[in-house]
């Protein structure tokens, strides 16, 4: 059974479309890519899943039970989780806190923080305020808070906008681990198509608010409609 | 032995130990000599700071801007005075009634709507329910006294002393911020603390905002309407002057001066606010004034109040002078200003 299904979801703003019937279903454990250009709609895709946004019309399952209607910590507490664009910690806590508050309200265990900031080699610095952080221990902290929810479903939108080579090869390794180790089913938003093609196991692209390709990632390349309205001319990534 | 030991240090911390000596201190001042006029406003500076502590809960803390804290306390005061008088009751059964249905008020009539706006609405209907409260007194003037107020309010026990008053006050004080340091570094203060910084991230990972919401004003407002219950029978008279622009803004000065978001700040607000208010009564009309230009100084120069300073001053005694790194900074960046991050006393 697949662990998210999302069926002819729309969203509107007014007279903006920002999702047009989009379909598709996520297995469990597998890691599940989603790019497009700008205003595709891939956020609002992501928030429409995570209950930030109530979607217009559409249905989302989550292992098989109706979540549209719920709010975001209501999906939290059935094991969904989604992290943000711009990463924005709990500045005034330390990074142990900022990890704390994902066990103490996700509804997990507290005794996983020591584990998960150990995991995720933030031990050293845990006690530190979560301000003025270099970008690849934000977005660990913010890894490390939301897999202190326990959650099985992670939502990663963009989560290596900034990068450096090195560091996005590092935060690969991460996924790679926590997939590998929690199990954690992950779908990822991100511009670099190499590297979501390297990571995924399948992949969707958005165009104007609608599915422009769905399947496996070796193929996406190769993909008329792609190459004509995100790669253009078969470059990409 | 040593583990014991171990287990004490903490306790032996600098602050702990400058924390209790002040306890001490003010346990002993009726009895080293304060008159009756300061321990008066001693008493009073108890209740401010519990106003002022509180409201801080809602706004610094939990970055909420209520104004309405104000209504908060008329309602306890009223609520308590009036049970007190009419049904003759002692104020020792209608304090807890009048925060008690402070609570539910506000929860009800507050939170329940407030929470469902953000930012400047909540400013603003938050307003409007505490400046609505002087028309419902005028309205019930026949147990309330409208607008010339409520006069012979029983008072805490027959012919209170002023150092009696006093430590009722204090014992009031120490109970509600040992209440807000429980809340503060408990599960509620961190859930406050998440909504405040990032919502979104907050929500994202359990937090739900409108239970975390409705608390924080249940828990400011029991103990703000406890403040006001007590305050009535501390004076024994109560009058709608207490919704007045000029005790708003005392109030909010209180703990922007003090620092918001901070625990001690509103009450060092608290204090300089009231024992200033009254010392410089012979500055005329310049009083307000005065009070007003070092609040002006104080935001303009130290958005964190005094309680930025005093983390200022911390943090250059404790800087290492050469080589090391400081501890509260990451890669060499400065922490930003205000909301208690200078002091590390806050969230």
């Amino acid at each position: 059974m697949s662990v998210l299904e999302v069926s002819d979801l729309a969203k509107r703003f007014g007279s903006l479309e920002a999702l047009r019937g989009v379909s598709f279903a996520v297995e469990e454990g597998e890691v599940f890519g989603i790019a497009g250009p700008n205003g595709a709609g891939k956020s609002v895709l992501f928030a429409c899943i995570a209950g930030f946004y109530r979607p217009s019309s559409g249905s989302i399952r989550l292992d098989g039970e109706e979540i549209v209607g719920l709010g975001p910590h209501q999906i939290c507490h059935r094991g969904l989780v989604r992290t943000f664009q711009t990463p924005a910690l709990f500045h005034s806590l330390s990074i142990r806190e900022n990890v704390l508050i994902g066990a103490r309200f996700g509804g997990a265990k507290e005794d996983r923080v020591e584990d998960i900031l150990r995991f995720l080699d933030l031990e050293r610095v845990a006690e530190r305020r979560a301000v003025n952080l270099d970008l690849f221990t934000t977005k660990r902290v913010v890894l490390a808070a939301a897999l202190a929810t326990g959650c099985r479903v992670l939502l990663l939108d963009e989560p290596m906008a900034g990068f450096s080579f090195g560091e996005v090869e590092r935060y690969l390794d991460l996924v790679a681990e926590i997939r590998r180790t929690c199990g954690v089913t992950i779908l990822i938003i991100e511009h670099l198509l190499d590297v979501l093609i390297g990571v995924s196991d399948r992949m969707m692209i958005l165009h104007h608010g609608q599915v422009l390709f769905s399947g496996p990632p070796d193929e996406v390349r190769r993909h008329q409609g792609v190459v004509d309205v995100y790669l253009g001319g078969g470059t990409g990534g | 032995m040593r583990g014991a030991g171990r287990r004490l240090m903490p306790l032996l911390r600098p602050r702990n130990l400058v924390l209790a000596s002040v306890g001490a201190l003010l346990v002993a001042w009726p009895y080293l000599g304060a008159d009756r006029f300061v321990l008066h406003v001693a008493a009073l500076t108890f209740v401010w700071a519990v106003v002022a502590s509180y409201w801080n809960l809602t706004n610094g803390f939990a970055g909420i801007t209520s104004l309405g804290n104000m209504g908060f306390f008329a309602i306890g005061a009223y609520t308590s005075a009036v049970l007190a008088k009419e049904l003759d009751l002692t104020p020792w059964a209608t304090m807890p009634v009048g925060a008690l249905a402070t609570m539910a008020l506000v929860t009800v009539l507050v939170g329940l709507p407030v929470l469902r706006l953000r930012g400047i609405y909540i400013a603003l209907l938050t307003l409007a329910f505490a400046d609505a409260l002087p028309s419902v007194i005028t309205i019930f003037r026949a147990w309330t006294g409208g607008g010339i107020g409520l006069l012979g309010i029983p008072e805490l026990l027959e012919d209170l002393e002023k150092w009696q008053a006093y430590y009722f006050a204090l014992a009031f004080f120490a109970v509600a911020q040992a209440a807000l340091v429980l809340v503060v570094r408990g599960a509620p203060g961190l859930a406050f603390v998440a909504l405040r910084d990032s919502e979104p991230f907050a929500q994202a990972l359990g937090v739900d905002r409108f239970k975390e919401g409705l608390r924080v004003f249940a828990i400011s407002a029991f103990f703000t309407g406890f403040a006001g219950a007590l305050y009535a029978h501390l004076l024994g008279q109560i009058s709608p002057a207490m919704l007045g622009i000029e005790q708003f803004l005392m109030v909010i000065s209180m703990w922007m001066l003090g620092g918001a978001g901070t625990l001690l700040g509103p009450v060092l607000g608290a204090a300089i606010i009231t024992f200033g208010n009254e010392y410089l009564r012979v500055a005329g009309s310049l009083r307000l004034g005065l009070l007003g230009l070092a609040i002006v100084i104080t935001v303009l120069f130290f958005p964190g109040g005094i309680m930025q300073l005093v983390g200022r001053a911390r943090g250059f005694l404790t800087r290492p002078r050469r080589g090391g790194s400081d501890p509260d900074t990451v890669d060499g960046a400065a922490l930003p200003v205000g909301s208690g991050s200078e002091t590390g006393e806050g969230r």
